[in-house]
């Protein structure tokens, strides 16, 4: 046996025993898609306007304050599109000096005068980058954090797309069984606001009994609401179980909201229904002790993603430590939203745009149809190759247990998923593996006709079929790649065991066949006759 | 030695070629006409909408059933059955709404309970209010609960079962049986179950009609964008395959042949998917891409031969020459198709309901693939020379 031979077994031998160790033990090694374990997959988009809405929002108060503190206040400060706010009616004398104001302290601004006595501030567009991109870093963070606490196994949540601007959220939660559930924890955004509610003007705020449209409040005030009042809903269900809804007018500003908490948890209420009882950090309990004095009497609303889930009336002075009650809650949903309200608000809105949730039995019949149907057609083929090429068919089925075994190896190495189309490459894989042997095989054959040596055909079969399984290969892999990048979720799954099943056909055609002829005729120098 | 072809010399590009380009030109015309008057039955992925898949106890009454989710006003509805009859699934379909706004950001939940909701029997509901248990429908972690409650010491005095390796049992059995117990007897004779547990589980447990496999929800957005992907990936695939074979055989017109032959199976595979009304999904795009990928390899190994035979017998005519080639690397064009044909058969005989579209239009491909390398690659070749002279061809 010459050494170049004994290297290349040594290879062989070497890359076995390395595939063997990354899959074991294999039910740790290979990771099954949501598509085979049964799970969640969720694709939710960021609604990063929703952030920019915000922060223009903010801004408005801002400059109202800014301007305000100087006696520099125009008439209307109002925003137009998404991230413009024009200012009206700024004092003609004093524009000079509102200007140097606005460029000093609101520099992510480009500040502009259309004329008219008006000014346009509007948001650049780095600062507008930056506020969408925390806006989705924020809202993973917090999605994980949810997740966390709520205890799923080995859960997925990966900003999706590239840059800045990607704006998409990939969760996989495996094995989950109420989607429901996580749905509604990780999807709502869980921004809570404390607003006052802004009785009609002559009405007691004790008989004030919210209306079940919005139109009726706006005639209650006369036709028109006040600038700084906003109509929101109230869901209620009553005695008979029906729902309904009805409409409160609050204040537009909150002076609390879901930042100000320090820790909510699940509690009861005086009736020992389910509430949530939350606690203030000492600046806000300071805030809300003062807003408790002055409007003691009156309606204080707590809204939770723009829904009201209930108005009681301040009877005392509240400091630090409140609860939330009232809100139909349930064991479940009360626990939920304490654990929402802890682990913060969603920065922006979230829009599921694909959700698929698996049951586990579904996901266990795949594999047993997808497992037997490669198992069957892979029998077939190594029958076949036996019966039709004898001798070296077993050649070829080595070499096909090698590559699907490097195949598996590659997959745990790269922590690849192996989804119900990935169980289809592995199929194919089968099929196109024995084609590289096939193409050899036949060449050999060939030249055997041609009257060479036995040594000499399987020399001229390898070098001869070479260009072809690598120009054939190539072309695979041409269309495996772009299959690769354009592809999503479980068909990537599919292009990554095409891919590498591809490349490790290379390996096991052209070295590992080979040297399984070489042994044959190191053993057997003067061999007159291939089995083939 | 067995041996498909041995020495043989069929006259392939002949006239007889001229048949075989008509039936391409004629097949590939089908399958197009197929896609643009007939087109093609969407699946979600790019259609969007909800799915929902059940497995009912019963044969399921598809009329019925549509009837009442038709009262649920959930729209457009489609059901079908899917896999064997005595299977007992149906997949039922919602579309999106046609006035398509901002998704809500729960109307996949939203429409699969309605779904549900609309599908439960009047008796079951009391059942359930009764505070009865739905063993089909139970998540392991609410019967844990609620054998926590229930299971109590056995009057011998001997400890209670255990709530959690009960549940897991109930839930292993239930998964391990398409999700479903087909009768209380059934439910009752889970092994590893003491029989007192089976007991209270008779009593107290009812089996729900039917039990959840899947739902997905794909909103309105999402099929655009992959529709996009998919044309991005089929013209990188084929400008890239075009690219590669032009620089392998220096010759442009040997790419362009290659390529007529690819995109050929290609239509003539999404054609089949048309005229079998196969659901369209994402599986079909990865399975065309395959196609686009595998089925030139004959092609390539065809174009190998010529060129090495070009350089061989420099005086022989190029007809002669490509039809020596053809017959001798037939035994290995159909074998090498042979073998990835066994496996994709064996996935649409044996792979399930899911991988059956996608391993249908594989077939298809691989077949097509074969007789395109010789019948549509070659033979227009053989064309190009006969009607232009070698320098399209010959280098």
């Amino acid at each position: 046996m010459n050494l170049d031979l004994r290297w290349r077994l040594l290879l062989i031998l070497g890359v076995t025993v390395l595939c063997l160790a990354a899959i074991y033990p294999p039910a740790e090694k290979i990771h099954l898609g949501l598509d085979l374990k049964g799970g969640i997959h969720m694709v939710m988009r960021v609604k990063t306007d929703d952030a920019v809405k915000a922060e223009i929002d903010l801004t408005q108060e801002r400059i109202r304050s800014a301007l305000g503190e100087k006696g520099l206040a125009p008439m209307k400060i109002s925003p137009e599109g998404l991230k413009v706010i024009i200012l009206e009616g700024v004092d003609a004398a004093r524009v000079g000096e509102v200007r140097d104001l606005l460029t000093r302290q609101f520099p992510q601004y480009s500040l502009s005068s259309p004329g008219g006595g008006r000014l346009r501030l509007e948001l650049r567009a780095k600062e507008e980058g930056e506020i969408r991109d925390s806006a989705v870093r924020q809202a993973l963070e917090t999605i994980r954090t949810r997740v966390d606490k709520f205890g799923v196994a080995e859960p997925t949540i990966q900003r999706q797309g590239s840059g800045a601007g990607a704006d998409r959220i990939l969760i996989q939660l495996p094995g989950v069984e109420n989607p429901e559930r996580v749905k509604d924890l990780i999807g709502s955004p869980a921004f809570l606001e404390w607003k006052l509610v802004k009785v009609p003007p002559g009405v007691v705020a004790e008989q004030f009994r919210p209306p079940d449209n919005p139109e009726a409040i706006v005639q209650m005030f006369g036709g028109k609401l006040p600038d700084d009042v906003e109509i929101l809903p109230q869901e209620l269900t009553t005695s008979d179980g029906k729902a309904v809804r009805v409409y409160w007018p609050v204040t537009k500003s909150s002076p609390l909201s879901g930042k100000d908490l320090k820790n909510a948890r699940r509690d009861q209420d005086r009736f020992g229904a389910p509430a949530v009882n939350f606690l203030l950090t000492a600046d806000a309990g300071r805030r809300f002790q003062e807003l408790t004095r002055k409007y003691q009497g009156q309606l204080l609303a707590i809204v939770l993603d723009k829904k009201i889930i209930s108005a009681p009336r301040i009877n005392a002075v509240i400091a630090e430590q409140g609860v939330i009650e009232g809100g139909n809650f349930t064991l479940e949903s009360s626990e939920d939203l304490a654990l929402k309200l802890r682990s913060g608000a969603l920065p922006a809105g979230m829009e599921i745009l694909e959700e698929r949730t698996v049951g586990p039995s579904l996901g266990a019949d795949s594999v047993r149809q997808g497992v037997v149907a490669s198992a069957i057609g892979a029998i077939i083929i190594v029958l076949f190759m036996l019966v039709y090429y004898r001798l070296a068919g077993v050649n070829a089925s080595v070499a096909l247990a090698l590559n699907l075994l490097i195949l598996l190896a590659a997959m745990a190495y790269f922590h690849s998923t192996l989804t119900l189309p990935g169980i289809a490459g592995f199929a194919l894989t089968v099929g196109m593996a024995v084609d590289a042997n096939v193409l050899v095989f036949e060449r050999v054959r060939e030249e055997l006709r041609h009257g060479r040596t036995v040594k000499a055909a399987i020399l001229a079969g390898f070098d001869r079929a070479f260009n072809t399984i690598i120009d054939s290969h190539c072309t695979t892999l041409i269309a495996g790649f772009f299959l690769y990048a354009y592809g999503t979720g479980a068909v990537k799954g599919f292009a990554v065991t095409l891919n590498v099943g591809i490349v490790a056909n290379l390996f096991t055609a052209l070295i590992v066949s080979r040297a399984i002829f070489d042994v044959e005729l190191a053993v057997n120098p003067r061999k007159e006759k291939l089995s083939i | 030695m067995i041996q498909v072809f041995t020495n043989v010399n069929f006259d392939l590009m002949g006239r007889v070629k001229w048949f075989f380009i008509a039936f391409s030109t004629l097949a590939a015309g089908v399958a197009v006409a197929m896609m643009l008057t007939r087109g093609f039955n969407y699946g979600i992925d790019f259609a969007g909408g909800t799915a929902v898949r059940l497995k009912f106890r019963d044969r399921p009454q598809i009329e019925e059933m549509r009837t009442s989710l038709q009262q649920a006003g959930l729209g457009d509805i489609s059901i079908q059955n899917i896999g064997d009859p005595e299977d007992n699934e149906v997949l039922i379909r919602v579309e999106l709404p046609q006035a398509a706004g901002e998704a809500t950001g729960s109307e996949g939940g939203e429409i699969s309970r309605k779904v549900m909701e609309s599908l439960e029997s009047p008796e079951w509901h009391k059942a359930l209010q009764a505070g009865k248990l739905d063993l089909n429908m139970i998540t392991e972690s609410d019967l844990r609960e609620w054998l926590g409650q229930h299971l109590s010491p056995s009057p011998e005095g001997s400890p209670p079962a255990d709530a959690e390796a009960v549940a897991s049992a109930v839930v292993k059995y239930r998964t391990d049986h398409a999700g479903l117990f087909r009768s209380p007897v059934e439910a009752a004779s889970i092994p590893g179950i003491k029989p007192e547990v089976a007991r209270l589980l008779q009593e107290q447990a009812i089996l729900g009609p039917f039990t959840v496999r899947s739902v997905d929800f794909i909103g309105p957005t999402a099929g655009k964008e992959l529709l996009r992907n998919t044309l991005l990936a089929v013209f990188g695939s084929v400008a890239g395959i075009l690219l590669y074979v032009w620089f392998r055989f220096k010759k442009w017109m040997w790419g362009l042949t290659a390529i007529i032959a690819l995109v050929h199976d290609v239509v003539i595979a999404a054609g089949a998917i048309s005229l079998t009304r196969k659901e369209f999904s994402v599986d079909i795009v990865a399975a065309l891409l395959t196609i686009l990928g595998y089925s030139i390899n004959d092609t390539i190994v065809v174009f190998d031969r010529i060129r090495e035979n070009l350089r061989l017998y420099r005086e022989v005519d190029f007809t002669t020459l490509v039809n020596a080639s053809i017959n001798q690397t037939l035994s290995r064009t159909i074998l090498t198709s042979f073998t990835v044909f066994i496996a994709v058969t064996a996935l649409f005989l044996y792979g399930g309901d899911k991988l059956n579209p996608m391993s249908f239009c594989l077939m298809v491909g691989v077949v097509f693939g074969t007789y395109s390398s010789v019948f549509v690659a070659a033979a227009l070749l053989v064309i190009v020379y006969e009607n232009f002279g070698p320098k399209y061809v010959k280098g």
